[in-house]
């Protein structure tokens, strides 16, 4: 089956990138590398000041995604999918480091922040939406299936669908074993009815045996190995902001493909 | 939603490997539940610890996964002839047109925890034999089932606490309704590691004595471990007469580690699953309650069954039995509610000797022989996760 689905709303945060704005003013740009002085940092304004003081950074800066991409419109009727390689990494890696010196007083705020659905919560809490937030992980491929669920969830007949992919830098000593060197972070809102779209998508799974098949024949290339868990969601984007029609193949979570022609 | 075949089923907990022991175990009305003697753990409690798990091996090619919850996930699959229907599907279907959709919260931090208390904690390395991507990555149980397996499908992990493998179904129904897959085995695995153990305790949910779901004197949730998987397929008519027939989820948007007071939510998921299944609260033989046996949760998951079936419907929960499986309970219940269906039993609820007065379902003491038609499962997790399923005979 073939899925056709309007983003209706982008948030973007990146080194360098501030917003949706911002990155289409960089036509050309692409995640650093190496470590950037200067990493996104989340504010999580739509929270509760309770529940802004509890939530971590990262969880923060979810949410500061999931506000620009929604914009003025309300959130109370969306279905949320978040999508993590690391998810909390930084109050796991508080968690262990406590119980390593055999520290087991846990804080309880610290315990139900470090679950991988944590931003989720918070998300469920911010937007007052009744609708599922699901939160799930492919490592590297996390943004291509977060974006396969969202786009099930509209053949399903769902509406009004919001994906937030985001992933910070672990701290040391997970980091010499996960190099993710950026906070990198975006989300999309997806088949809204009552907001106008930005570009369309159309997506197929293709499975391996198929890819093998057809490479040979013109089928779109997958592009460059990532380096970031954001890679390809910058992609998606990137093929936005330059306004092209153009067909991409995103990694959807460990095997096969997701074929994606893009409409902006 | 159109009926969806569960082609395999099988289960590992305290009961042991198979759903052999697990039925016995809950059509005697025992529990599984023992002293907390898990390493590490210093206050009184009772878990649910899966036997011999520590003596277990993985394939030596597969040593990089070697993880506790891995080694539950290696032993749940190999009972129940599930590898070998496993692979008859992939002999049919190809390997790449059958998904892997696993729901877990702990993946491998055990081994991580460990990993830490080997570092210089003040700036030291990890160990060299720590494995962060095959073991404590929160995708490493679905990485680890397709490699397990020789499986090339979509997969992904569902992380949403409690309620993971709940929702497992409903990503694996939207994959066969489009036709991305021809089959999918979903599932869930959560093992004992501190972190829980000490993170439920810092909450106040952990009880000294075992767990007493819906009991006037519960004082909290005894922490087990397991996995479990089925294969799900679009075949009208399963081999064992048993299929997926609807699922419900919501949000409670209302705290994170607390349930909503009222089952607001609790109860939009099962009025969700109803509608999904097209079927009438009358229609529910049996629920198998998330019945976690805290104050609050059980509280708030009674009067989202009131609300929704009344109180005329029975239901049960069997974590006095095998322990709060945490990210597998969803698939705990899944495959307790088949066997259910298969065998003609509801189970009873381990441990309950009174129930609360201002819970007011039609909660079962102890196992009963049951006609199921049609058989609810619940699973709510933090964050106000919820996730129901339904399991129907196959007409």
């Amino acid at each position: 089956m073939r899925i056709r689905i309007p983003i209706n709303g982008i948030g973007v945060r990146a080194p360098g990138i501030e917003n949706w704005k911002a990155l289409q003013e960089n036509p050309d740009y692409v995640i650093p590398r190496d470590p950037a002085p200067e990493q996104p940092k989340g504010v999580g304004q739509c929270l509760p000041a309770t529940e802004r003081r509890r939530a971590t950074p990262v969880t923060r800066l979810a949410l500061d995604l999931a506000m620009e991409a929604t914009g003025e419109r309300k959130t109370q009727d969306l279905s949320a999918v978040f999508c993590s390689s690391g998810g909390e990494v930084t109050v796991v890696h508080q968690i262990f480091s406590m119980l390593a010196e055999g520290d087991t007083a846990l804080s309880p705020t610290a315990f139900h922040n470090s679950v991988h659905n944590a931003a989720a919560g918070y998300w469920s809490i911010a937007s007052g939406s009744p609708y599922p937030a699901d939160s799930l992980c492919a490592y590297d491929d996390s943004f291509g299936a977060g974006l396969a669920e969202c786009c099930l969830r509209y053949a399903e007949g769902q509406r009004n669908l919001l994906l937030v992919a985001y992933d910070i830098p672990p701290p040391h000593p997970i980091s010499l074993h996960r190099k993710i060197h950026n906070a990198v972070g975006g989300a999309l809102l997806l088949g809204a009815e009552d907001t106008s779209p930005i570009a369309w998508l159309t997506l197929r799974y293709a499975s391996s045996s198929e890819i093998e098949k057809t490479n040979t024949s013109g089928s779109p290339n997958s592009t460059a190995p990532a380096h970031h868990p954001g890679s390809a969601m910058m992609n998606l984007l990137m093929t936005i902001v330059q306004k092209k029609p153009t067909q991409l193949a995103l990694p959807s979570g460990f095997g096969g493909m997701l074929h994606i022609k893009v409409e902006p | 939603m159109p009926r969806l075949a569960v082609e395999a089923m099988t289960l590992t907990n305290a009961f042991g490997p198979g759903c052999g022991p697990t039925l016995a175990g809950l059509q005697a009305g025992q529990s599984a539940l023992t002293p907390g003697d898990f390493p590490g753990l210093e206050f009184e409690t009772w878990i649910g610890r899966v036997p011999g798990i520590e003596t277990h091996r993985l394939p030596s090619r597969l040593g990089d996964f070697d993880a506790r919850n891995h080694r539950i996930i290696d032993l749940a699959l190999a009972q129940d002839r599930f590898r070998e229907k496993v692979s008859a599907l992939t002999r049919r279907f190809g390997s790449d047109r059958i998904g892997v959709i696993i729901g877990t919260s702990t993946s491998g931090i055990l081994e991580t925890e460990r990993a830490y208390r080997r570092r210089n904690p003040k700036d030291g390395p990890l160990p060299d034999d720590f494995r962060y991507r095959e073991r404590q990555n929160t995708a490493a149980p679905a990485a680890f089932v397709q490699a397990l397996l020789g499986i090339t499908g979509p997969a992904w992990v569902l992380s949403t606490a409690c309620s993971s493998s709940s929702k497992v179904f409903a990503s694996a129904a939207r994959l066969l309704q489009a036709g991305w897959c021809d089959a999918v085995i979903v599932g869930g695995a959560d093992s004992l590691c501190l972190t829980t153990l000490y993170g439920f305790k810092a909450l106040d949910l952990v009880a000294t004595l075992p767990s007493r779901p819906m009991d006037q004197n519960r004082e909290g949730i005894s922490i087990g471990e397991g996995a479990g998987f089925m294969i799900l397929t679009r075949a009208p008519d399963a081999e064992d007469g048993i299929s997926l027939i609807g699922y419900g989820e919501s949000s409670d948007a209302y705290h994170m580690s607390s349930p909503h007071p009222e089952g607001i939510g609790a109860a939009r998921a099962i009025a969700d699953g109803l509608q999904r299944a097209g079927l009438k609260p009358s229609e529910i033989d049996f629920t198998l309650l998330h019945g976690t046996g805290t104050r609050a949760n059980d509280l708030s998951e009674d009067k989202a069954v009131i609300h929704t079936l009344g109180d005329k419907s029975a239901c049960a929960s069997i974590k006095g039995a095998i322990g709060h499986t945490l990210g597998a309970a969803g698939i705990m219940n899944a495959v307790v509610a088949c066997l259910s269906i298969r065998e003609g039993f509801s189970p009873g609820t381990a441990h309950l000797v009174t129930q609360d007065p201002e819970i007011h379902s039609k909660v079962l003491k102890q196992p009963q022989p049951l006609t199921a038609h049609h058989v609810l499962t619940n699973a709510f997790g933090f964050g106000g996760s919820n996730a129901v399923l339904l399991f129907g005979r196959s007409s």
